[in-house]
C-alpha cells in the first residue's frame, strides 16, 4: 500500500458532472444528429429510448455498483474489480481491454481535441480563410467553399502525408498544430497530475455549465436564422428541423436503423469504457451510485437530444442545403470540420458563434480526455505502488507516444480509423458484455442489485433485475453481431490489403422513398484505372474488390460508369473512387502499437494480481465486504 | 428522413416529445440529487489504490 491519502470525490455533484463530462462529446453535437436524419428523423428517436432504457441505463448502474464495490475492496483499475466480480483471473486478464479502451482512444483522441482548440483560434484570430461569397462548389472546384474547407482540414490532419505536420513539403517547418498538441496534451497533463477532485472533477464543475450556456445561446442564435436567403425559401429554420425530426417511420423496419440508435446510445453514454468502474471506484461506501447513474445518463441525453439535435444539422441545412449537409453528416468529422466551417463564414457574427461551437466541442473533449487517462493512472498506482508524480509521469509519457505516432501516420487518417474502430467501438462493445455477465450472472442479479441500493436515493424498479439478467445482454449480443457483419469485413480488408469499396449512384434524386427505387435497374462497369474485381453489378451498391498491391505503389483512381434505369428513364453516371493501398501498411503498424500496449497493460495486470495477493487483498472476490 | 420538407405536426411531436423527455428527466434528477442530503460518514481506508 502506498502511504499516499487515499482520492476520493469532492462532492456527489461533482461525480455526476465528471461522468457526465466524460460521456458529452462531439459525439453528441455531431454524430447524433447526422445519425438520427439517415435513420427516420423523429422515428429514430423510438429505437433510441428503448436503447436507453434496455441497455444504456441498466449497463451504466452495473459499472457504477461494480465499481464503488471494486473501490471499497481496495481496488481503483477495471482489470482488478472485474477480477473481483467475476471471481478469478480470467475477468481480471479480460480487464486488460477495460484499462486499453480509455488509453488506446486517448491516443487519438486529443488530437481531435486539438482540432477544436485550433478552430477556436483561427476564429479568435478571423476565421479559415473561407470566403462567404464563393460558390459551395465541391472539393474538386478550386476557391469553391467545400474545396477551401476540405483543404484546410487536410492540412491540420496531415492527411497528405505521413509525418507531414512534422515537415511541411514548402520548407514551412512544423505546422502549427503540432504546438497546439503541445498545448493540449500540457493542460491534460497538469489536471491528471492535480488528481480527482482538484483536476477532474474542478473542470468538469466549471466546464459543463460553460457547455451548457454556450450551447443555449448558439441554439437560440440558430432557431432565429428565419430565412437567411429570400432567394432559397427551402433553406429555412423550419425546414432545418423537418430534416432532422420529420418520422420516416417506414425505417423502422430497417435493422440497421435499430443497430444505429443502439449504437449512438452506447456509445454516447461511455458504458463499458473503462470510465465509469474507476469514477465510481472513488465513491464512499453510501454513497448513493442509481440515481447518479441516472443523473449522468439524462444530463448526456439532454446535450445529445435538446443540443446537439437541433443545431448541427439546422444551421447545416439553414446555410449551405440539403446535398452538401448530407455529404458531411455520414462522419462525426465531416459534419463538424467540414461543413460546419462554411456555415460559420456565411452566418452573420459567424466568427464569434463558430468559435463558441468549436470552444464547446474543445470543452467536451478535454472533459472527456481527462477521465481517459484517469484509469490508467489509477490501474499503475495500484499494480505497482508507485505514487502519483511516478503514475502521472507513466501514463502521460505512455499517452504521447501513442498521439505521436497517431499524429505522424496522419495519411488517411488511417492510424486514428484504424484505433477508433477496434478499440473506440469494438472492444467497448465487449468490455460492456463482460461487466453485465458478471454482473447479472457472475456475481449474481439478486446480490448486484442489493449493492447497487446501498445508500440508494432511488429503487431500480424491480424490472430492472430481469432486463438485467436476460434483456440487456441478449440486446447486446444482437448488437455486436449486427455491428460484426455491417463493419468488421470492411476493416479485416483494410488490415489485410485487400481493398475493398462500396459504390452507390452518386446522384441519388432527391424526395423518393427507398421502397419506390426497389424496381430500378443498375448495370455496373469499371471504365478506367487497374482492374479489380467488380461485383454485385446489378445492384443498387456494387463492390469493387482492388488488385493487391504491387510493392511501392502509390494510391491511385479508379472509375466506373453504372446505368440506372427508374422504369421510365435511364441515365448513366460516372463515380470516382480513390483506391487508398497504402492504407494497410500503416493500419498493421498501429494495431502492432496497440499489440504492443495490451502486452504491456497484461503485463501490470500480472504484477498487480502478485502485489495484491503479497498485501492480503481479496484479488478473487473470495470473501464478502467487511461493513 | 423525408427529403427537405417543412417541420410537420408529427415532425413537431416527436421534436418537442423527445426534448420533453429529457428534459424532465435531467429535472427531476437534479431536483432530487440537490433535495437529498448527502453521505458525510468517513470512509474506509483505501487499499492499494492512490
Amino acid at each position: 500500500m502506498t502511504n499516499q491519502p487515499k482520492q476520493q470525490w469532492g462532492s456527489r455533484l461533482g461525480v455526476i458532472l465528471a461522468v457526465s463530462g466524460s460521456a458529452v462529446g462531439l459525439g453528441n453535437f455531431l454524430r447524433f444528429p447526422g445519425n438520427a436524419a439517415e435513420n427516420g428523423g423523429g422515428a429514430f428517436m423510438i429505437p433510441y429510448f428503448i436503447a436507453l432504457v434496455l441497455l444504456g441505463i441498466p449497463i451504466g448502474w452495473a459499472e457504477w455498483t461494480m465499481g464503488r464495490y471494486g473501490g471499497r475492496k481496495g481496488f481503483h483499475g477495471a482489470p482488478a474489480i472485474l477480477g473481483v466480480f467475476t471471481k478469478g483471473p480470467v475477468g481480471r486478464y479480460l480487464g486488460v481491454f477495460g484499462v486499453l479502451i480509455p488509453l488506446g482512444v486517448y491516443f487519438y483522441y486529443v488530437l481531435i481535441e486539438t482540432w477544436c482548440l485550433y478552430f477556436v483560434i483561427k476564429y479568435v484570430s478571423g476565421g479559415i480563410g473561407i470566403d462567404p461569397t464563393a460558390p459551395i462548389g465541391s472539393s474538386t472546384e478550386v476557391g469553391s467553399q467545400v474545396e477551401v474547407t476540405h483543404t484546410f482540414f487536410n492540412e491540420i490532419t496531415g492527411d497528405g502525408g505521413n509525418g507531414i505536420l512534422f515537415s511541411q513539403p514548402d520548407g514551412g517547418g512544423v505546422h502549427p498544430i503540432v504546438w497546439t498538441f503541445l498545448v493540449v496534451a500540457s493542460i491534460n497533463i497538469f489536471f491528471i497530475f492535480r488528481g480527482i477532485s482538484k483536476g477532474i472533477e474542478a473542470v468538469c464543475k466549471a466546464a459543463m455549465p460553460i457547455m451548457a450556456v454556450l450551447g443555449v445561446i448558439i441554439l437560440i442564435r440558430v432557431l432565429t436564422l428565419g430565412t437567411p436567403d429570400e432567394a432559397k425559401p427551402d433553406q429555412s429554420v423550419l425546414n432545418g428541423l423537418g430534416y432532422l425530426w420529420n418520422p420516416d417511420l417506414s425505417k423502422l423496419t430497417n435493422f440497421k436503423t435499430w443497430l444505429a440508435a443502439s449504437g449512438q446510445i452506447f456509445f454516447s453514454l461511455s458504458v463499458g469504457f473503462g470510465v465509469i468502474i474507476n469514477y465510481a471506484s472513488y465513491m464512499k461506501k453510501k454513497d448513493d451510485v442509481v440515481l447518479s447513474g441516472l443523473t449522468a445518463s439524462a444530463t448526456n441525453e439532454f446535450f445529445e437530444v435538446a443540443l446537439g439535435g437541433m443545431i448541427a444539422v439546422t444551421a447545416s441545412i439553414v446555410f449551405v442545403g440539403v446535398a452538401v449537409t448530407q455529404e458531411g453528416q455520414g462522419g462525426t468529422m465531416s459534419l463538424g470540420f467540414k461543413t460546419l466551417p462554411m456555415v460559420f463564414a456565411q452566418m452573420p457574427g459567424g466568427n464569434i458563434f463558430g468559435g463558441a461551437f468549436f470552444l464547446i466541442l474543445f470543452l467536451a473533449a478535454i472533459t472527456s480526455s481527462l477521465s481517459m487517462l484517469q484509469p490508467t493512472k489509477a490501474f499503475i498506482e495500484e499494480s505497482v505502488g508507485c505514487s502519483r508524480v511516478g503514475s502521472t509521469m507513466i501514463v502521460t509519457g505512455w499517452g504521447l507516444v501513442g498521439n505521436l505516432f497517431v499524429l505522424y501516420y496522419s495519411k488517411g487518417l488511417i492510424a486514428l480509423d484504424t484505433i477508433d474502430f477496434w478499440v473506440g467501438t469494438f472492444f467497448i462493445l465487449i468490455v460492456a458484455g463482460i461487466q453485465i455477465i458478471a454482473f447479472g450472472w457472475v456475481f449474481g442479479i439478486d446480490k448486484g442489485l442489493k449493492e447497487a441500493h446501498e445508500g440508494s436515493n432511488i429503487r431500480i424498479p424491480a424490472i430492472f433485475g430481469f432486463i438485467m439478467k436476460y434483456v440487456s445482454p441478449t440486446f447486446l449480443i444482437i448488437v455486436v453481431v449486427g455491428f460484426c457483419i455491417n463493419n468488421a469485413p470492411g476493416y479485416i480488408d483494410k488490415l489485410f490489403g485487400h481493398i475493398a469499396v462500396e459504390l452507390s449512384d452518386p446522384k441519388p434524386p432527391e424526395g423518393i422513398a427507398d421502397e419506390a427505387k426497389q424496381n430500378w435497374t443498375y448495370a455496373w462497369t469499371q471504365s478506367s484505372g487497374k482492374p479489380g474485381t467488380l461485383s454485385n453489378t446489378s445492384e443498387a451498391a456494387a463492390k469493387f474488390v482492388a488488385a493487391p498491391r504491387a510493392e511501392n505503389e502509390d494510391n491511385y483512381e479508379v472509375e466506373f460508369q453504372v446505368v440506372i434505369n427508374d422504369g421510365t428513364n435511364t441515365r448513366t453516371e460516372t463515380v470516382k473512387q480513390k483506391i487508398d493501398v497504402e492504407g494497410p501498411p500503416d493500419a498493421r503498424k498501429t494495431w502492432m502499437l496497440l499489440l504492443i500496449t495490451i502486452a504491456g497493460i497484461a503485463l501490470l495486470v500480472f504484477k498487480g494480481a502478485k502485489r495484491g495477493k503479497e498485501l492480503g487483498l481479496d484479488i478473487n472476490g473470495e470473501h464478502p465486504l467487511n461493513d | 428522413m423525408l427529403a427537405n420538407t417543412e417541420l410537420t405536426v408529427t415532425g413537431w411531436i416527436f421534436m418537442l416529445t423527445s426534448i420533453g423527455a429529457v428534459g424532465t428527466l435531467v429535472f427531476c434528477c437534479y431536483k432530487k440529487i440537490l433535495t437529498s442530503p448527502e453521505d458525510d460518514e468517513p470512509d474506509l481506508p483505501g487499499g492499494l489504490g492512490p
